[in-house]
């Protein structure tokens, strides 16, 4: 596992979480922000902070990157989300079109 | 993939791709390519029961499946490792806690 | 256009009724929770009704979207939420789509929606909609532009609160009962309309229709099976962006009401079956110089009206299904030159009139002569018709010797000859037909030896056997039509070993084993790996309730007869509940 390889996603709260870039990728816009030439700062540092998103939200958001990763290799796990998270969870993910 | 675990320390939360036959020493080697820091002043910890893990042991001889929480110490100046330190943060705080907190 | 009008070549009913029931698309686009679906269709089984299109997601080895599990998760406990209005419309849009489409709508859980300004609203057939929620509705105010409430219970009162919704573009109240004219004036004002559904309203009067006069942007108004609108057309003389009007099994409708018609220079579509229209009332249709579509099936109408006909330049597809069309004047039918669709079924027509056909008809695509007394020197005049994609010579006279003539129509995708005299060996001259989809040999003379034949048809998606004495052996040969999706084999001769040559077929949506009375809960087991199976039928065998239990793998099945089986309704309904989560229809229900 290289530090190249991953990126450092921070939330509202300053919170860090260090997730592979083929994991993060998983969402369309962080994939975006990674590869698009207009995102220099991103792809340069390897972080992205995201000041609308709390700490419980990204991590859920991160788990799910994972459980996607995964899904693809076969595994069928339920991924459970808590009744009290839905909503942002759910605005987050249309933000990060996951 | 197999499965991934989270190792958290202070405000920071590494998600470590893994194997279940992966020894803690190769978790170890693993977080040492993104934290600079050699794996002997590495301690990984169960947050639940405190309980230490050892170099040699697999994740599945402790039972740790995908998505669990593993604590991450360090070594500190004085040779002693440091406290459990994982920062929760106080968004869902008190829901979480209420519902038994799970990690 | 669509030639493949599933609803037409596939009967999954019983075996009693073979012959097609007209207008079956009618019959069908009702909704399942009322008692009108006589028979399926692939068509029917594989629309997803009148509500917004969902992907659902139990279809294995696809991922779900983060966002789509949490809308899942929110529609499955939608009680926990008082108001969805602090989200982005599109999620709350989301979120309406999916309870609507779970079911899991109720007017209380609808109040989360008050203020969510939303654009469509698809609540068409939706169980227990009624004024009180005409509320929530109203509050989307002019953000809404569709609203389907057909089959509600919603009246003249409830219409009142769309006075608020100006941008409102499209609103269908189809089998609303309970609105009259009254109601109408309500949606007088939303001159924003471009499209209008009243379909099967016995209230709306001549005078109602005066409310559409305002509506000067409506393009598509659709008052099929309205039985009171006779004289009203006049107060449409205005609308001339309409393009197409549907005044289908509007049986009050006269040749005085085609008057107003004149005017509407716009009309690319008109549909009139059923109606009383006759000769003179084609005349005032003259100078619609873009009507593209004309439908008289039913009407009055004779040669006659063909010099009408020829006025209209881009007139390409006619139907005069059951019509008093004749051999004499039928000269004038070659001067119809750029008709691609042309229904003739059901008219007292022999062979001359297909002369006249073949002299014009140039660009002719479909045709059906369903009935009609045609026999096998008449098709002589369609050798010449390379473009035909779509032959319906059903109940013919048409013999052997009449395909040959067919066997250099390379186009040919689908050819009916069900209940013609066509035997085994003239199956011969349709081998060449490589581009043959769909092939109904419906018909007592056709047995094993003419599927043998047919063994280089390896596009077919659809074969009707239904009445054709096809046994185990036969269904040797049906392992050659990989691209089968529906299938119908009903005169009795097939036992379990045949249906092991079935369950290869793994394409099929459609399977009808009927009246095969031999066939056991084997047969249910054989074709468990089906999965793409949306309809099933297999009536009067031995099949028991046991064998319910290897349906469990069938998820996309939506339609089951499983009449004088040993199976109850009982068993079906709780196998349903825990198993088939799509099934919508079943018998013995």
């Amino acid at each position: 596992m290289k530090k190249e390889d991953t990126v450092k996603l921070i939330s509202s709260d300053g919170f860090e979480f260090i997730v592979d870039k083929e994991a993060a990728m998983v969402s369309q816009t962080i994939r975006n922000m990674l590869t698009s030439p207009g995102s220099f700062a991103e792809r340069q540092h390897g972080e992205v902070t995201f000041p609308e998103i709390s700490t419980t939200i990204l991590e859920k958001i991160c788990q799910y990157f994972y459980w996607h990763l995964e899904f693809a290799s076969g595994k069928d796990r339920e991924f459970p989300i808590e009744p009290e998270l839905t909503l942002e969870l759910m605005m987050a993910a249309n933000y990060l079109h996951t | 993939m197999d499965m991934y675990i989270r190792i958290k320390r202070d405000k920071t939360t590494y998600f470590i791709r893994c194997k279940p036959s992966d020894k803690i020493l190769d978790i170890k080697e693993k977080l040492q390519e993104l934290i600079d820091q050699p794996v002997n002043d590495q301690r990984l910890i169960l947050p639940g029961t405190g309980e230490v893990l050892e170099d040699a042991k697999t994740l599945a001889d402790q039972k740790i499946e995908t998505d669990a929480v593993v604590a991450l110490t360090l070594r500190k100046d004085d040779n002693e490792f440091e406290e459990v330190n994982i920062v929760r943060p106080n968004d869902f705080y008190q829901t979480r806690d209420a519902e038994g907190g799970n990690w | 256009m669509s030639y493949f009008g599933y609803e037409n070549i596939l009967s999954m009913g019983g075996a009693c009724s073979r012959r097609q029931e007209r207008d079956s698309e009618d019959s069908l686009s009702r909704g399942f929770s009322r008692k009108y679906c006589k028979s399926g269709s692939l068509k029917w089984w594989t629309s997803s009704f009148s509500y917004p299109s969902m992907d659902i997601r139990v279809q294995k080895g696809e991922c779900s979207s983060l966002l789509d599990m949490c809308v899942q998760k929110i529609s499955e406990d939608v009680d926990r939420h008082n108001t969805f209005s602090m989200l982005p419309r599109d999620i709350s849009q989301q979120i309406l789509n999916n309870l609507v489409y779970s079911r899991r709508l109720t007017g209380g859980s609808f109040e989360a929606f008050r203020d969510c300004a939303l654009q469509d609203l698809y609540l068409g057939e939706y169980a227990g909609v009624d004024d009180s929620w005409m509320d929530v509705i109203s509050s989307q105010g002019s953000s809404l532009l569709s609203v389907d409430l057909s089959g509600s219970d919603v009246t003249d009162f409830g219409l009142t609160y769309l006075k608020d919704c100006q941008s409102l573009m499209s609103l269908n109240l189809n089998y609303c009962d309970q609105i009259s004219d009254h109601g109408l004036e309500c949606i007088s004002g939303l001159s924003n309309l471009t499209s209008l559904s009243f379909r099967r309203n016995d209230s709306i009067s001549a005078q109602g229709l005066s409310a559409f006069s305002g509506l000067v942007n409506l393009v598509k108004l659709d008052l099929e099976r309205c039985t009171g609108i006779h004289g009203g057309i006049v107060h449409l003389q205005g609308l001339t962006k309409l393009e197409s009007l549907n005044m289908k099994w509007c049986n009050c409708i006269t040749d005085s009401d085609m008057k107003p018609l004149s005017e509407l220079t716009s009309l690319t579509s008109l549909e009139i079956s059923c109606s009383k229209v006759t000769d003179f009332g084609i005349n005032f249709l003259r100078g619609l110089q873009k009507l593209v579509l004309l439908n008289l099936e039913g009407c009055l109408v004779t040669s006659a009206c063909l010099d009408s006909l020829a006025e209209l330049p881009a007139l390409s597809n006619l139907n005069l299904n059951r019509c008093n069309i004749s051999d004499r004047g039928c000269e004038k039918f070659s001067r119809l030159e750029k008709l691609k669709v042309l229904n003739l079924g059901f008219n007292d027509i022999g062979d001359t009139c297909l002369v006249h056909l073949k002299a014009g008809m140039t660009k002719l695509e479909s045709l059906n002569l369903d009935s009609c007394k045609i026999g096998d020197e008449g098709l002589v005049n369609l050798a010449g018709h390379k473009q035909l994609i779509c032959l319906e010579l059903s109940d013919t006279e048409v013999g052997n010797n009449g395909l040959e003539h067919l066997s250099g129509l390379s186009s040919l995708e689908k050819i009916n000859l069900s209940f013609t005299v066509v035997s085994d060996s003239g199956l011969r001259k349709l081998c060449g037909l490589s581009s043959l989809k769909s092939l109904n040999l419906d018909a007592y003379q056709i047995t094993d030896a003419g599927l043998a034949i047919l063994t280089s048809l390896t596009s077919l998606t659809d074969l009707d056997l239904f009445g054709a004495r096809i046994t185990d052996v036969g269904t040797n040969y049906l392992k050659k039509f990989k691209n089968l999706r529906s299938l119908e084999i009903c005169s009795g001769g097939l036992t379990d070993a045949g249906v092991k040559n079935i369950k290869e077929l793994s394409s099929l949506m459609c399977l009808n084993l009927s009246q095969n009375s031999c066939l056991t809960d084997k047969t249910v087991e054989l074709i468990a790996g089906l999965t793409s199976l949306v309809s099933l039928n297999l009536s009067n065998s031995r099949i028991t309730s046991a064998g319910l239990q290897h349906l469990k793998t069938l998820k996309s099945l939506r339609s089951l007869t499983l009449e004088s089986c040993r199976v109850t309704a009982n068993d079906i309904k709780k196998f349903k509940s825990t198993h088939l989560p799509n099934l919508v229809s079943f018998r013995p229900e």
